[in-house]
């Protein structure tokens, strides 16, 4: 048994069964949850993925040789360049999101912290501790809709079922085992203080995991959101039109 | 005046405000919060403390002029070498909170959440960005100090009393007025979109400050804190 299956896998497991439990989670599995929170879910996932993308980028510039690094380029190309875009063109057809819809949400206290959890620990941390910050996103979302996709009896083509479906597919249950060898492999001749270390990491990460639903369900932000400036989005940003692709 | 007074002070303000409605803080102000709920804030104030020393180390070694690393160096050394070090005596001799009891404290979601906040501005941003993190700690925590202090009816000695007039000390004012200084030159000449970004540091540290009061009085760590193995310390 590997550092994952043995150590990790139970922490998912628990976190799975108390979300499964959370409203949001059966508003969706049984179709009735309101289209306004899932729109919600939807505009803050899209913050939260430039946030991800930005960690595996720490951990990329934080690599020493080629063949680590191009392991790590790749996660962040297949965020920016796939899942990115996809979100902003799947939830443009199926629930009206305009790409400035998703860029002036503001980050909501809770991926604000799940996001800066990621961060910080990306760039504090030595490459273990930076993926393991990252993994629950992946192993969560992954073993949550094998659990929760066999209880649901919406009709194929509804926009929920189809959320959830997304989630189980070959292409997302294999990067989730390349993870899995990569953290395994990542942790090998770690002491047990280390591994601990490593362990109250991916916790913290599930934890934030957990309370996301409940985030979603009441739309919540911040407490003291007038607070908060105009957001500035990328409408206004110096670099735009910029590329540097081969035609 | 300077981007502190018109920019930040006002959002101080208001956060002071908000928390000194709380229940922890009033019950703090007339003397009858549960000993327990204290020991709590003060324990998970203590680990909060080594993250925030970490965010000033960051600055420095990310520093480019000597003047600035300079400060930020004082701003460390302060906190490890006297705000700790206090902790560590003080509380032990008024509440008896031993060296391994504070280190066997787990952040709660509230402090891991801040002080994640904190450090990863500070890797991530500019200086100004970095500090911006770090200086709701102290303004906030200044400003309510003095509110309170008007407000508190406790006799001399007490202990709340006490903890609220920690932060009205002289020593305490000439730092925030530092911070004051260094900040307003700091965001000398900054564009609308990097004072955008400034202020929304800011508000997301002057949330975690409100939000640190109510989970204190409920004593809340995780939700799931089954996941979490006892702390090595």
């Amino acid at each position: 048994m590997g550092f994952y299956k043995e150590r990790l896998y139970p922490l998912v497991q628990k976190t799975v069964e108390a979300n499964a439990k959370t409203s949001h989670l059966n508003g969706i599995v049984n179709g009735t949850l309101p289209i306004d929170k899932f729109k919600f879910q939807v505009r803050q996932n899209y913050n939260y993925l430039i946030e991800y993308a930005k960690s595996w980028a720490a951990g990329l510039a934080r690599c020493h040789d080629y063949d680590t690094m191009s392991i790590w380029a790749e996660i962040v190309n297949e965020t920016i360049e796939h899942e990115i875009p996809f979100y902003r063109s799947y939830w443009k057809e199926k629930l009206g999101l305009s790409v400035e819809d998703l860029e002036n949400e503001v980050m909501s206290l809770v991926k604000r912290s799940y996001t800066s959890h990621e961060v910080a620990r990306s760039w504090e941390g030595d490459l273990a501790e930076q993926v393991t910050a990252l993994l629950p996103c992946d192993l969560v979302y992954w073993e949550q809709a094998k659990y929760l996709l066999p209880k649901c009896t919406l009709p194929e083509g509804n926009l929920y079922r189809d959320w959830l479906t997304f989630y189980t597919k070959g292409w997302f249950a294999e990067v989730c085992e390349k993870l899995i060898v990569l953290i395994d492999r990542l942790v090998e001749n770690k002491t047990e203080r280390e591994l601990s270390r490593i362990i109250e990491i991916f916790a913290i990460s599930c934890n934030y995991e957990h309370i996301s639903w409940d985030m979603y369900f009441n739309t919540q932000t911040w407490p003291l959101a007038d607070l908060f400036p105009k957001k500035f989005t990328e409408y206004e940003n110096p670099v735009k039109g910029i590329s540097f692709k081969k035609e | 005046m300077g981007f502190y007074e018109d920019k930040l002070y006002p959002l101080v303000i208001k956060t002071v405000e908000a928390e000194v409605k709380t229940p922890h803080l009033q019950e703090i102000l007339n003397g009858t919060l549960p000993l327990e709920k204290f020991r709590f804030q003060i324990r998970q104030n203590y680990n909060y403390l080594m993250e925030y020393s970490k965010g000033w180390a960051i600055g420095a070694a990310r520093c480019r002029d000597y003047e600035v690393m300079l400060v930020l160096v004082e701003l460390l050394r302060e906190t490890l070498e006297h705000e700790v070090p206090f902790y560590r005596e003080y509380w032990k001799k008024t509440l008896d909170i031993s060296p391994e009891e504070f280190e066997m404290e787990q952040l709660s979601f509230v402090k891991r959440s801040y002080t994640s906040h904190e450090l990863a501005r500070g890797w991530e941003g500019s200086i100004v960005e970095l500090v911006t993190a770090l200086l709701p700690c102290a303004f906030v925590y200044w400003q309510m100090g003095r509110k309170m202090k008007s407000m508190c009816t406790l006799p001399e000695g007490n202990l709340f009393r006490n903890w609220i007039e920690f932060y009205t000390t002289g020593w305490y004012d000439e730092a925030c007025k530092q911070l004051i200084e260094l900040i307003n030159k700091l965001t000398l000449g900054l564009t609308p979109r990097e004072e955008a970004r400034v202020l929304e540091i800011f508000a997301a540290g002057c949330n975690y400050e409100y939000i640190s009061w109510d989970m204190y009085y409920n004593m809340e760590k995780w939700p799931l804190g089954s996941l979490f193995q006892a702390k090595s310390v």
